[in-house]
């Protein structure tokens, strides 16, 4: 692809037949320098909530995800306090701290999806926080373990992929599943028949689970016109917790 | 650790002539921007604001570090020349309170050191921490480092007739030339631009944003309106932010180590101490 750049950048007159040759190495710059599928790629835009919420999160065919015994421990402890009403292991239920991946794509609060052919930003209702993915290349994020980590994502056909590592201790879930800095999530979004927004969320994390596994998050598109909210979690943590789980009921 | 204790306390006026104020906008945006620049409605790209913004963010430094002396507000705190602001007189007297319990290393509690969103305006002139813009036809949004938070403007609609008061309120913008102007109403009352600013529902801001320097640089300056605690509008000193490509996006968190002993020795004046930090008390 180097001759049609040095082409593109010579400066000749003007002539019919030259500005064909300066058209099509104008088409070939492009096809370089925006991300494969731009133009066409679905529109994932629109806010968003979740179809249903469990606070367990569960595999595809509904079985437990294959924890090693440390984790599973871990994750059996945390469920016995939550069941007793203790969170203090929970610093999102306890101190309304990030909810971070993969937990903030699973909470019954609406977000926001603003595409363009390079980023893909998820404004979240929740806190007012968000999560940014780039996608003409690796990840722009700082290099540390960070709540939302660092995403990259490309299109597959009509799904978007996006990878998503250094992942800082968040849970998996409400119930305070585990991970270990390893966690690698492989998203895969894409809009079914139905208009709905599937999430196929693949989890790899040798130190945590005995094996990769997947689970499947849908979302419906809140009505247009819909305003996504400011929801604080600090300024209602005295009446109501941090995540409400029926909160995705409240949405048109 | 007290950080943004002066968004509620001190505004440095130093980069602010009086006749800055009342004057929609005191800048050079209305020159030609030289041509190196493709799209100068463009503005995407990751940007941060040089230290000099400090006066306009109302700072993170902590006071106990940079004192210059008795009776001194600290280097880079931002001294408040609250004549030159056309404050309401009980407005200006709580300014200079605030300014003393600063000085005195006692400052006043705001609900920003408690964890709760800036405004918008504090967040573009945090020298701390860069930002994103991202933007579509119909949108602009900022991602900022700082709080992890976003402010998204719309280019699309006007403000809503059921608008319900929020951190960084509710913002529409248009585009006057190449200069993209924010109106922003809907304010909380909980953040501040300034001392004496943001107490109430009742402010309301246009901020114009342009770019610069070839477009290697973002310009902003806000123009604002509080009828409760001013006699008339003003204009906030004119900030800016340089282009920065390489930057990474690092996500910070005010909850993140927060504790209240890391206040101690604050006031808690217009809240609770059990408000700012719910979870003391909560199950």
């Amino acid at each position: 692809m180097k001759k049609p750049f040095r082409t593109c950048l010579r400066s000749e007159p003007a002539a019919p037949v030259k500005r064909v040759t300066a058209a099509a190495c104008i088409l070939a710059w492009l096809a370089v320098a925006l991300p494969a599928r731009a133009a066409e790629a679905p529109d994932l835009g629109g806010v968003w909530v979740v179809t249903s919420y469990a606070h367990e999160i569960k595999m595809v065919d509904g079985g437990t995800p294959p924890l090693l015994p440390a984790a599973a421990s871990l994750y059996a402890k945390r469920k016995a306090s939550l069941a007793k009403g203790d969170v203090s292991y929970d610093a999102v239920a306890s101190r309304c701290a990030p909810a971070g991946m993969p937990r903030i794509m699973t909470i019954p609060y609406a977000f926001q999806i603003v595409q363009t052919p390079r980023r893909l930003a998820f404004l979240f209702e929740w806190n007012r926080l968000y999560r940014r993915v780039d996608l003409d290349g690796p990840s722009r994020a700082a290099d540390d373990l960070q709540f939302t980590g660092r995403s990259s994502g490309h299109w597959d056909q009509d799904s978007l992929v996006i990878v998503t590592g250094q992942i800082d201790e968040t849970f998996l879930d409400d119930a305070g599943m585990p991970h270990s800095p390893e966690l690698k999530v492989t998203e895969h979004l894409r809009l079914r028949p139905d208009a709905t927004l599937e999430n196929r969320m693949r989890f790899e994390d040798p130190k945590t689970f005995r094996a990769p596994w997947e689970t499947i998050v849908t979302y419906r598109k809140v009505p247009a016109g819909t305003r996504l909210g400011e929801n604080i979690c600090l300024d209602r943590l005295k009446t109501s917790p941090a995540i409400e789980k029926d909160h995705y009921l409240t949405y048109r | 650790m007290w950080r943004g204790i002066a968004a509620a306390s001190v505004l440095s006026c130093s980069a602010i002539g009086a006749q800055a104020f009342c004057q929609p906008l005191a800048s050079d945006h209305g020159k030609p921007l030289p041509t190196l620049d493709k799209d100068p409605r463009d503005l995407q790209g990751m940007w941060q604001a040089p230290p000099s913004n400090r006066a306009q963010a109302a700072g993170y430094e902590d006071p106990t570090k940079a004192g210059e002396g008795p009776g001194k507000a600290p280097t880079g705190f931002g001294v408040a020349d609250i004549d030159a602001l056309p404050m309401k007189p009980e407005a200006a007297a709580r300014s200079r309170r605030q300014l003393d319990l600063v000085i005195k290393g006692t400052p006043l509690m705001t609900w920003r050191v408690a964890c709760r969103p800036s405004t918008p305006e504090a967040l573009l002139g945090d020298d701390i921490g860069g930002y994103e813009i991202v933007q579509t036809p119909t949108q602009v949004l900022f991602l900022f480092e700082t709080d992890n938070t976003y402010w998204r403007v719309d280019l699309d609609r006007d403000h809503p007739a059921d608008l319900k008061p929020s951190y960084l309120g509710d913002s529409i913008g248009h585009w006057e030339g190449d200069v993209l102007v924010i109106d922003t109403i809907g304010y909380n009352g909980r953040g501040s631009l300034a001392q004496g600013t943001g107490s109430n529902g009742q402010l309301h801001t246009i901020t114009r944003i342009w770019k610069a320097s070839g477009g290697g640089e973002l310009k902003f300056q806000t123009y604002f309106e509080d009828p409760a605690n001013m006699t008339r509008p003003a204009t906030l000193p004119e900030g800016s932010a340089r282009l920065s490509p390489d930057h990474r996006i690092y996500e910070e968190h005010c909850t993140q180590g927060s504790s209240p002993e890391n206040y101690e020795g604050m006031i808690f004046e217009d809240f609770t101490r059990e408000e700012a930090f719910p979870y003391l008390s909560s199950k």
